[in-house]
């Protein structure tokens, strides 16, 4: 007895010296960060010359980001935009984009048909596969061919791709099915090439963890992956075709708040969504980035086959009656942006400036509401207008909603459930207003269409429950298929006048996303223009990690 | 009567089986529902890839089908591939179970010795009637969730202080080094990692094996061969930690093994507190998620643990207690 009890008070004791000593534990990274300010110090002093930031190396960047399962572009998880994002450090696609839009990336140049339906693209010649191997046309082609027996887990809908043929070893044709306007950026700027000569052999690729299905031609290979802890670590590809990655090592450590982890140095940069978190941090020295357009959004989703909710009138009350500037500011913390009726974020290039907007307006939402016969009674409440909102993680807008709809005498009930229970509500049509966020708006228009055509599976669709609009369904199936810009333009603009006229869904606002970083460490961070993979608004882009010219 | 004994447990581990299978379908959604995501996502999923997911997983199949699959696949040891990590569950539940262990089974000797420890010393000053103040320390102690507490130490010691990190279970990707050093370098690591979880886990595990003990040994320091052995003059710790001990220990046998039996679900809030690796994190993720195959799997070994710590107590508690064993009580008094 007398022994164990020792034993544990030795236990105790070596604890408490190690809590004491911890800062030897986390030393081996930072430790090679401040080798590498050493290195970067005397480096600048050497040349001069040097201007541009960019060039600097840099020896390890730490991000945060939560555990998305093994990162081949088969087994990611799609619980938000991490697992795809890591892919894209292993795996290229034929286009990407940067600051400054979409560019070739394994691809040099390609040419469209006069019918819009074919693409013939040409490869890069110099690209080699992580095992040495050379990329080959017939890659881009089976790669499509594997995508359509195994579906990507992710977005790139390739419905569209009727063929792909190898012209000869560095060109390949895409022959749609029908002219696609998103193609370029959408669908090859988002499905990963991967190997024939490894995936050819898989049969079962949602099962294959092995080493090799982490071959790609990306500019970074993964070092290491502590699955149960959901850390990552990427080493650059000093082999990369477009010239060794200027971040030397890229670690993910699967922190619970990024910014919190940030301000503690467990991390070298992280995403805020709070205006006053951002203030806070940048007043403790860290240089912020505001995304644009802004990607994200916070919206009511109206059941459209609700007898009350179907009439137009009453969304547009609800528009009236909410100040949607306040609610906004309660909960990000100033910057707000008000939601635009038309969807489209007003900082995007696809912005209908004419658009209809609804203020706040209490008078005339009131009377909207007596007009359509919903009487108050003698205490200022309508008693047949008792509405559900269903809310999963956005609590915070409810409450707020649901005291200024009380004001024009809506009772507002919150049903809080969790995403599994939301999702298949929504799928059964069972509520009357779902509160939802989205992200991925500052991208190509197209999600217009996507939202409300019922073809895509997902919440923010009316699932399945198409928005009856037939002038709307016409503009949207149009403006897939334009490929002139300016024509799609004015496409777009109606689509937006109709969303604001009909309001299926009300924007409550855009919500800005910041980065947050030190520009000593790297300074290399750049907002995309059209997000990664369809429109949202994400820093971690390769691209700024290469020294191109 | 031993017979009847495993007979019973039998008969409990099949139900469990049973229910373990349906439990989880009975939540609303399904694991396809919560990869559409209802809030916060960004990912827009076609009608083509829903079905392809429900087919790959067997989701479309009828029920019946699913339940003869998950009870052929527990005869062959087989728990299925986990829908939110595409890992095989034994692998998943095998790499998170070590952190469990080493987190809960050192939290739950700390506590049973400490508890067992100040339920003598509290029960003799109760005698002399001044343990009020501990005990009513205890108590609240007790009262304490475990979440509650979890947040204030995180709070306090890594948040305002900086002491100990927030989260995981060592440093990511530390080189440990080689031989000697290297491994204790590793364990100073773990230990620095481990040690807001396991102090949480700690204290309040510590109250109710502390009360118990503390009843127990008051009642037993009422008997009169304690009296007749005072009066002898024996020292007090001889007095208490062996002719008191041996006796009051026996009903606080009982409740430390059932402490074991739910060890490995104890830690659910307190991993998910710290993000602490461990299956409870797990069990939270596989929830949340309706990975149904991963629920099983975890509910399985938690129903093994428990079931097993039981039919350990049953069959240990006679050897303890020689009333039993000659037939004098019974364990189910």
């Amino acid at each position: 007895m007398r022994k164990v009890l020792l034993g544990m008070i030795a236990i105790l004791l070596l604890t408490f010296m190690t809590a004491c000593g911890n800062q030897e534990a986390t030393k081996p990274v930072i430790e090679k960060s401040d080798e590498n300010t050493q290195a970067e110090a005397s480096e600048q002093e050497s040349s001069n010359a040097e201007e541009k930031e960019n060039t600097k190396e840099v020896a390890h960047i730490r991000l945060g980001w939560a555990n998305s399962g093994f990162p081949s572009p088969f087994t990611f998880s799609p619980n938000g935009p991490g697992g795809y994002l890591r892919t894209t450090f292993i795996f290229d696609t034929l286009t990407w984009k940067d600051d400054q839009g979409m560019k070739p990336w394994l691809s040099e140049k390609w040419q469209i048909s006069e019918d819009d339906r074919t693409y013939t693209f040409t490869l890069r010649n110099n690209v080699k596969w992580h095992d040495g191997e050379d990329l080959h046309a017939d890659d881009v082609k089976f790669t499509f061919e594997y995508f359509k027996q195994h579906p990507f887990g992710w977005h790139g809908d390739i419905s569209m791709i009727e063929a792909v043929e190898v012209v000869n070893e560095s060109t390949v044709k895409f022959v749609l099915n029908k002219p696609y306007a998103p193609f370029l950026q959408e669908v090859v700027g988002i499905i990963p090439i991967i190997p024939e000569h490894i995936w050819s052999k898989v049969e079962d690729p949602y099962q294959y963890q092995e080493k090799e299905a982490l071959i790609g031609t990306g500019p970074y290979t993964l070092t290491s992956y502590e699955a149960e802890k959901g850390n990552y670590l990427f080493t650059a590809n000093s082999e990369y075709f477009k010239g060794k990655p200027i971040v030397n090592e890229i670690s993910y450590i699967n922190v619970k708040d990024r910014a919190l982890s940030l301000q503690n140095g467990e991390i070298d940069a992280a995403m805020s969504l709070n205006y006053q978190q951002m203030l806070q941090l940048k007043e403790k020295g860290f240089d912020v980035i505001q995304s644009k357009p802004t990607g994200s959004a916070v919206r009511f989703v109206f059941n459209l086959q609700d007898d009350q909710l179907k009439q137009k009138e009453l969304r547009q009350a609800i528009a009236y009656a909410l100040d949607r500037k306040t609610i906004a500011e309660k909960v990000l913390g100033g910057n707000e942006m008000v939601g635009s009726a038309g969807i489209i974020p007003p900082d995007s290039d696809w912005y209908n400036k004419d658009v209809k907007q609804y203020e706040y307006n209490v008078e005339k939402a009131n009377k909207m509401l007596d007009d359509l016969g919903y009487t108050k009674n003698e205490d200022g409440m309508r008693k047949d207008l008792v509405l559900n909102l269903l809310v999963s993680s956005n609590a915070k807008n409810a409450q707020l909603a649901q005291a200024m709809l009380k004001n024009v005498g809506i009772e507002l009930n919150i049903q809080q459930v969790d995403t599994a229970t939301f999702t298949s509500l929504m799928g059964e049509n069972n509520y009357d207003i779902a509160l939802t966020g989205h992200i991925g708006l500052s991208g190509d228009p197209d999600f217009l269409r996507i939202w409300f055509m019922g073809q895509a599976s997902n919440a923010y669709a009316a699932r399945g429950k198409v928005f009856e609009n037939e002038r709307f369904i016409q503009l949207a199936e149009e403006q897939v298929m334009t490929l002139n810009e300016e024509k799609r333009h004015d496409l777009v603009n109606e689509m937006q006048d109709i969303l604001a006229e009909e309001l299926p869904t009300l924007l409550l606002y855009h919500r800005p996303f910041y980065w947050l970083y030190n520009d000593e460490q790297f300074a290399g961070w750049f907002n995309t223009d059209g997000g990664i993979s369809d429109g949202i608004p994400l820093w971690e882009n390769k691209s700024a990690f290469l020294n191109e010219e | 009567m031993k017979n009847k004994t495993i007979k019973s447990y039998l008969i409990v581990f099949i139900l469990i089986i049973i229910l373990n299978f349906f439990l989880p379908r009975i939540l609303p959604g399904g694991p396809v529902a919560f990869i559409q995501g209802g809030d916060d996502q960004s990912f827009i999923m076609t009608e083509e890839q829903k079905a392809h997911l429900l087919s790959y997983y067997g989701l479309d199949l009828p029920l019946h089908e699913q339940f003869y699959q998950y009870i052929f696949g527990i005869l062959t040891g087989d728990f299925g591939l986990s829908i939110l990590y595409k890992t095989a569950v034994t692998t998943l539940i095998l790499s998170h179970m070590k952190w469990t262990l080493f987190l809960v089974g050192i939290a739950s000797i700390i506590s049973i010795l400490l508890g067992i420890i100040l339920g003598i010393l509290s029960a003799w000053n109760k005698r002399k009637k001044n343990d009020a103040p501990f005990f009513l320390a205890m108590l609240m102690l007790g009262a304490i969730p475990e979440f509650i507490l979890g947040m204030v130490l995180l709070i306090l010691f890594s948040t305002k202080l900086g002491w100990f990190p927030f989260s995981g279970s060592t440093t990511p990707f530390a080189q440990y080094g080689e031989g000697i050093i290297g491994i204790i370098a590793g364990m100073k690591d773990i230990l620095h990692h481990s040690f807001l979880p396991m102090m949480t886990l700690t204290v309040v595990n510590i109250s109710s094996i502390y009360l118990l003990m503390r009843n127990a040994t008051f009642d037993v320091l009422k008997e009169p061969y304690i009296y007749t052995a005072e009066v002898k003059g024996l020292p007090l710790k001889r007095l208490l930690f062996r002719h008191t001990f041996k006796n009051a220990f026996l009903p606080v046998f009982t409740l430390i093994m059932l402490r074991f039996g739910f060890m490995l679900t104890g830690a659910i809030f307190v991993e998910t507190v710290f993000s602490y690796p461990g299956i409870g994190k797990l069990l939270q993720e596989a929830i949340l998620s309706r990975d149904y195959p991963l629920m099983q799997g975890l509910f399985l070994i938690f129903t093994i643990t428990i079931l097993g710590m039981n039919l350990i107590a049953d069959m240990v508690y006679p050897k303890l207690d020689p009333r039993i064993r000659r037939g004098e009580r019974t364990v189910f008094e």
